[in-house]
C-alpha cells in the first residue's frame, strides 16, 4: 500500500515536470546509444553498421519517450488534456456555431440543467472570443499597425 | 493502463533487474539490459530500450536509485544501484518465487494414472 501511495505521488511529480524529465531520458537513451556503438565498432562492425544496428537493438526512440513517459507519468491525465486542447482548438475556429448552439439551448426552457450547460457554453464562447481578439490584436501589434 | 508484456513477464523482469544490481552493485541500463539479454535470451526485452520502462518504475518504487556517473571508458552514464527496500523486496519476491516453481515443480512430478 505505502508502495502504490508513493509510486502515484512519483507519478504525478513525473507528469509535472515532463519536458525536465524527457530530456533527462533523452540523454540517457544517447549515452546508450555511444556506449553500444563503442562496443559493436570493437566487436569488429564498421561505424556506418554499428549505428545502423544500435539503433535497431536500442529500439526507435520517439516510441520509447511515449512508452517511457506513459510508464512514469500520468497516461490517462495526459491524454485526456490533449484531447482538450485539440477540442478547444477546433472551437475556437467556429465561434459562430457554438453562439447558435449556446443560444439554441437558452431558448429551449427545459430546467436548470439545460441552463446551466447553456451559460457554461455562452462563458466558453465568450472567452474564446475574448483569446482571438487578443490573438487578432497581437498580429496586429507585430505588424506594427497599432503600436506605430 | 495496458503494459506491453504480461504481469508475469513485468515480474519477472523486475526481479532479475534487482538480483543482477545486487550481485553486480551499480551499472548503467546499457550494461543491465545487455546482462538481462544473455541471461534470458533476449525473451524479456522487445529491445534495448524497454529495460528503461522498468528501470523508471523501479525508481518510483523507490527499490533501486539513480544517479548520473562516468562509466568505465569515461563516458556519461546514469547509474542504478538497489536500495535497502529494494534488497528486502529481492528476498519477499525470490521466497515467492521458490513457493511459486515448488508446487509447480511437484504438481509436474505427479505420474499419470493408466
Amino acid at each position: 500500500m505505502s508502495t502504490k501511495f508513493r509510486q502515484y505521488v512519483a507519478r504525478v511529480g513525473a507528469f509535472l515536470r515532463r519536458p525536465a524529465l524527457d530530456r533527462d531520458f533523452s540523454e540517457e537513451l544517447d549515452s546508450h546509444f555511444t556506449m553500444l556503438v563503442e562496443d559493436l565498432v570493437a566487436g569488429g562492425l564498421p561505424l556506418d553498421q554499428a549505428r545502423q544496428k544500435a539503433r535497431l537493438d536500442l529500439g526507435a526512440r520517439s516510441q520509447l519517450l511515449k512508452a517511457h513517459r506513459a510508464a512514469r507519468g500520468l497516461p490517462t491525465l495526459e491524454m485526456l488534456l490533449r484531447d482538450l486542447r485539440r477540442a478547444v482548438q477546433i472551437l475556437r475556429k467556429h465561434p459562430g456555431l457554438v453562439f447558435i448552439a449556446g443560444a439554441m439551448i437558452c431558448l429551449s426552457r427545459h430546467g436548470r440543467q439545460h441552463r446551466l450547460a447553456a451559460l457554461i457554453i455562452l462563458l466558453a464562447v465568450t472567452t474564446m472570443w475574448y483569446l482571438v481578439a487578443q490573438r487578432a490584436k497581437a498580429d496586429l501589434d507585430r505588424r506594427g499597425v497599432v503600436s506605430a | 493502463m495496458k503494459e506491453d508484456k504480461s504481469d508475469i513477464l513485468q515480474g519477472t523482469l523486475d526481479l532479475m533487474v534487482l538480483k543482477t544490481l545486487d550481485a553486480m552493485g551499480a551499472m548503467h541500463g546499457y550494461g543491465i539490459a545487455r546482462r538481462i539479454e544473455q541471461l534470458s535470451e533476449k525473451a524479456l526485452l522487445v529491445n534495448q530500450g524497454t529495460i528503461y520502462l522498468c528501470l523508471v518504475r523501479l525508481v518510483q518504487k523507490k527499490w533501486i536509485g539513480a544517479a548520473w556517473g562516468t562509466s568505465d571508458n569515461n563516458r556519461r552514464a546514469k547509474f542504478y544501484s538497489i536500495t535497502t527496500a529494494g534488497r528486502k523486496q529481492l528476498v519477499a519476491e525470490a521466497e515467492n518465487w521458490d513457493r511459486v516453481s515448488g508446487v509447480i515443480g511437484r504438481l509436474l512430478q505427479l505420474s499419470s494414472r493408466s
